[in-house]
């Protein structure tokens, strides 16, 4: 299946993907969760990742970033980041390569102010002053957290929140930014403006792994698409082609 | 023998003693089996403190200069080492009983040792005499132990009735000298704070004394400073704290610290201690205590057992319960020799024998001794001088109490 | 009612309760942050007051000096016990229930250890010294000096703390951990370290506060626990994982045990203490300060 790169990208895939996952199984107990999946994420792109509520997205994002804890185990599979492998690593060490996670739930600091949270975004990638430059250049992508910067994260509204989650993120100047459902719980007008800034940031050079539930608009941003079922990838291919696919209109778009 | 034998030593030379008895039957086998003497100590929470400066440091010296005389005369077996067998009560009353149930049941000592404080005595006592064991409490100080009509119970101290009239006499005759009429009395909430506190009350409303405060505290307190300001507040001249150790140097620490010093302040246990004395250097001067003993007075073996007591411990004896624990170790001492270890003969000699020891005279009437008066001590240039009753006295009292230092 | 006597109990109250909020903050550093339960917190305390006492003593070292002394000692015993007992925990923790049951069980231990090494090294007998324990004459009342001098240190120290979470980055992190650890994960936040400098910082706030409690009261090997209990109380009244809350917390529990045992008794401190556990559980679960705190319509995140 071919995929259409957007032109007037600043990065190719030419050096292979960027994130390669192969044959990963993962475990919750002694449940699994992720059943010998494989995807690739190439620089530069907009991926998808749909599915239905439980099918594994979220568990698979956190796989990626590290975030092991309570009874989530890695069984057997690979996860390479530029041909690097990520398995066993901590969080710690994955952000240090270029990995930006944002939770679902969004995981902010609420009681710490929005210019805090955004340092802490930063701190331990970045050095003091190229700290201060991606603040400058987070408050220019979203102008609305420099008025809010004394303001606690808690106090935020929901869309609010969503954007302070993703600014931070981007203060760790990220090659990978990965966004587990940024439009939930929004209303529909905030729901266009966090698909637009997915957009921009992509634009920015920053390769995104978005999963939604959210499916229609989120493949018709996306160049690809996965979509999992049962932990699982079921189907892959161009985020329009997806969005045609009867499987797809049946299951997810109601069609 | 070695005329100093740690507990240690003693128990390997001891043991030796008693494979050589087996291997040689007829040598010596009487002199080799120790005399088994059980107790438990609190080494540990609350009680630990009066445990460890009154009791414990007295029963080791006892049984250190029994055996460097070749150990215990017992009548008809000549003289046999003593081994302690003791435990940590961890201040916990039913552990106590549960270990001196284990001391007569399992282990079969041939006598015991009481533990520390009148609670510990109080829960102890009846299964002490349940088996017949006579035991001597040194730091006993109750009337309702009295009543449980235990016959091989004996306390040696002076009890919360003789105790506290003394007080309240040594009072009235203070009244007569100056201008004293509000009193102030906290207690611990303990069978010894209780006893005592229901023991005094009625004699200072008698006495006619204007009793501003009388509140009970936990054992344990960590803070009195609230309670000591608004008994300033109240104005009162004489302060009584029916304490326990802790609560004895909170008391006092607290009331210097909140300016609160009053005509007359009277602590219980704990006053006595030589620590209170190194605690509070010059601010000791004049404070008040229950019972008293100093090396001066004038009985046989006073001054020689404050002298071993200091040089096998380098610290002095308390001032009170120390001597009387030695007492009631010479008495149990006399009685075995005179009747051997036959407990119920050695009952039937305690309740017919006065006692000459480093106390003075005693001699138990239905368990109590009725020979040692209720007595008032009080810090005087280092020594605690016993004031009260005249005739007992080592000096006279200083009154009003000067100022704290 | 004598009104100059009320301020005078309730003042008191407060110079204690700046003590009780020092070793709360130091507790819900701990419990706060990472769910360690330590129960033997009281006993760094104790150990502090220990340090200070011997080193009053038998080096003539001011008392107040002695906190450069102990502070660091001791939260730097802390972190290595922190390495030694919770990390391998916290690693292998699975949910926050076993977490908490297992810290727990360590510390429990802990506990025993340290209180029998104290008694080992330093027996049962009671042992204090005696610093600025003249009266202190405020407007008409009367203080211990050395009660209001503790105060100001206790209240000097935490300034600092509170100078260190709110002004440096690595406080910033602190309070991020507590608040969303697994925010703090992601923002690449190496966990372990920072538990082990706050488990240090809590112990070691604990012994600061052991310095200034020598300073006022005897200390024997059994001090720790009732401390414990108190801070466990205040951390829960002021709300998990909230410093300010703590330090409201500790002062608002010290005028309170202060005004209810002189309308009532001494006796009844602990059940004053307790009572106040009780109605916060009751009536506001998450403590008065909370900031963590769901608010009313505020759907609870996953």
């Amino acid at each position: 299946m071919s995929v259409g790169v957007a032109a007037g990208q600043p990065l190719t895939d030419s050096a292979g993907p960027l994130l390669e996952v192969g044959g990963l199984q993962a475990e919750y107990g002694d449940i699994p969760v992720l059943w010998d999946l494989s995807l690739t994420v190439r620089a530069g792109e907009i991926l998808a990742l749909v599915g239905a509520n439980g099918a594994g997205k979220t568990t698979l994002l956190r796989v990626l970033s590290g975030l092991l804890e309570g009874f989530l185990k890695v069984r057997r599979g690979t996860i390479r980041l530029r041909g690097q492998a990520l398995k066993g690593l901590d969080p710690a060490e994955i952000v240090a390569r270029g990995i930006a996670h944002v939770p679902e739930g969004r995981h902010l600091f609420p009681g710490l102010t929005v210019l805090e949270n955004l340092k802490l975004g930063g701190y331990m990638r970045l050095a003091r002053a190229d700290r201060r430059a991606s603040l400058e250049q987070v408050f220019e992508t979203l102008p609305l957290l420099r008025d809010r910067w004394r303001q606690l994260a808690g106090t935020l509204s929901g869309g609010e929140q969503q954007l302070l989650a993703i600014g931070r993120a981007l203060m760790q100047r990220p090659t990978l930014l990965m966004l587990d459902e940024p439009s939930l719980g929004l209303a529909p007008r905030l729901v266009a403006m966090v698909f637009e800034l997915v957009g921009r940031i992509r634009a920015g050079g920053v390769t995104v792994l978005l999963v939604e539930q959210n499916v229609r608009q989120a493949l018709a941003l996306a160049d690809r698409g996965y979509v999992l079922e049962a932990g699982r990838i079921v189907l892959e291919g161009r985020g329009g082609e997806l969005l045609e696919h009867p499987k797809v209109k049946r299951a997810y778009l109601g069609l | 023998m070695a005329t100093t034998l740690d507990r240690r030593t003693f128990l390997k030379v001891a043991g030796g003693g008693v494979a050589a008895a087996a291997l040689f039957p007829r040598i010596g086998r009487a002199q080799a089996t120790p005399v088994r003497i059980g107790f438990t100590l609190s080494a540990t929470g609350p009680y630990s403190v009066g445990a460890g400066i009154t009791q414990g440091p007295n029963y080791h010296l006892w049984v250190e200069q029994v055996n460097a005389k070749g150990g215990l005369l017992v009548r008809g077996q000549g003289r046999r080492p003593v081994q302690l067998i003791h435990h940590d009560d961890r201040s916990e009353i039913e552990t106590a009983v549960r270990l001196y149930e284990k001391l007569i049941t399992e282990d079969k000592v041939d006598l015991l040792l009481p533990p520390w404080g009148t609670a510990m005595n109080f829960a102890v006592a009846p299964v002490a005499n349940k088996h017949g064991y006579p035991l001597i409490g040194p730091t006993v100080g109750s009337m309702k132990l009295y009543e449980l009509n235990l016959p091989y119970f004996y306390a040696v101290l002076a009890q919360p009735d003789s105790m506290m009239r003394a007080l309240a006499e040594f009072l009235k005759d203070l009244r007569s000298q100056a201008r004293i009429n509000k009193v102030a009395v906290i207690h611990v909430a303990d069978l010894f704070g209780l006893e005592h506190q229901a023991a005094l009350m009625p004699l200072l409303r008698e006495a006619g004394f204007d009793v501003v405060e009388a509140k009970s505290y936990p054992l344990g307190v960590k803070d009195l400073s609230d309670l000591l300001k608004s008994i300033k507040a109240k104005g009162a001249e004489v302060f009584i704290a029916l304490s326990y150790p802790p609560d004895t140097i909170l008391a006092t620490t607290q009331a210097k610290a909140v300016d609160f010093n009053p005509a007359v302040f009277y602590g219980a246990v704990g006053t006595a201690f030589p620590f209170f004395r190194d605690r509070f250097k010059a601010s000791a001067e004049g404070v008040f205590g229950i019972g008293a003993w100093n090396p001066k007075v004038p009985y046989p073996g006073a001054k020689e057992y404050f002298d071993a007591h200091v040089r096998k411990w380098q610290k002095e004896p308390d001032r009170w319960a120390s001597a009387f624990t030695y007492a009631t170790l010479q008495i149990l001492e006399q009685a075995v020799g005179q009747v051997s270890l036959d407990r119920a003969r050695i009952k039937s000699y305690l309740d017919a024998t006065e006692f000459s020891t480093v106390v003075g005279p005693i001699r138990f009437t239905r368990g109590l001794n009725r020979a040692t008066p209720g007595m008032v001590g009080q810090w005087q240039k280092g020594e605690f001088e016993v004031v009260w009753p005249r005739d007992r006295a080592t000096a006279r009292p200083i009154f009003p109490k000067p100022a704290w230092q | 009612m004598n009104v100059a006597l009320l301020l005078d109990v309730a003042a008191g109250g407060l110079l204690m309760g700046g003590l009780y909020a020092l070793i709360a903050v130091g507790l819900n550093l701990q419990y706060g942050l990472m769910r360690v339960l330590n129960v033997a917190h009281g006993e760094f305390l104790m150990i502090g007051g220990y340090l200070t006492y011997m080193l009053h003593v038998h080096l003539g070292v001011n008392p107040l000096v002695s906190i450069l002394v102990s502070g660091p000692v001791v939260f730097a015993g802390g972190m290595g016990i922190h390495a030694l007992l919770f990390r391998g925990l916290l690693r292998l923790k699975r949910t926050q229930e076993e977490l908490e049951a297992n810290s727990l069980l360590i510390s429990f231990g802990l506990l025993f250890i340290l209180q029998n090494a104290a008694l080992l090294l330093w027996s049962a007998d009671i042992k204090g010294y005696q610093y600025l324990d003249r009266p202190l004459h405020v407007l008409g009342a009367v203080f211990p000096t050395n009660r209001v001098v503790a105060f100001g240190v206790a209240a000097m120290v935490t300034a600092l703390l509170f100078v260190f979470l709110k002004g440096t980055l690595a406080g910033t992190t602190v309070r991020a951990l507590m608040q969303d650890p697994v925010g703090a994960r992601l923002m690449g936040v190496k966990v372990p370290r920072v538990h082990g400098l706050c488990f240090g910082l809590g112990v070691g706030l604990a012994a600061v506060t052991g310095s200034l409690v020598s300073m006022l009261f005897e200390l024997t090997p059994f001090i720790g626990l009732p401390y414990t209990i108190t801070a466990l109380v205040v951390v829960i009244l002021g709300g998990l994982g909230s410093v300010t809350g703590s330090l409201l917390g500790g002062l608002i529990l010290g005028v309170l045990e202060s005004l209810g045992v002189h309308f009532t008794a001494p006796d009844l401190r602990m059940v004053i203490s307790y009572g106040v556990l009780a109605l916060i559980l009751v009536l506001r679960p998450y403590g008065l300060f909370n900031p963590l705190a769901p608010r009313p319509g505020q759907a609870s995140q996953a």
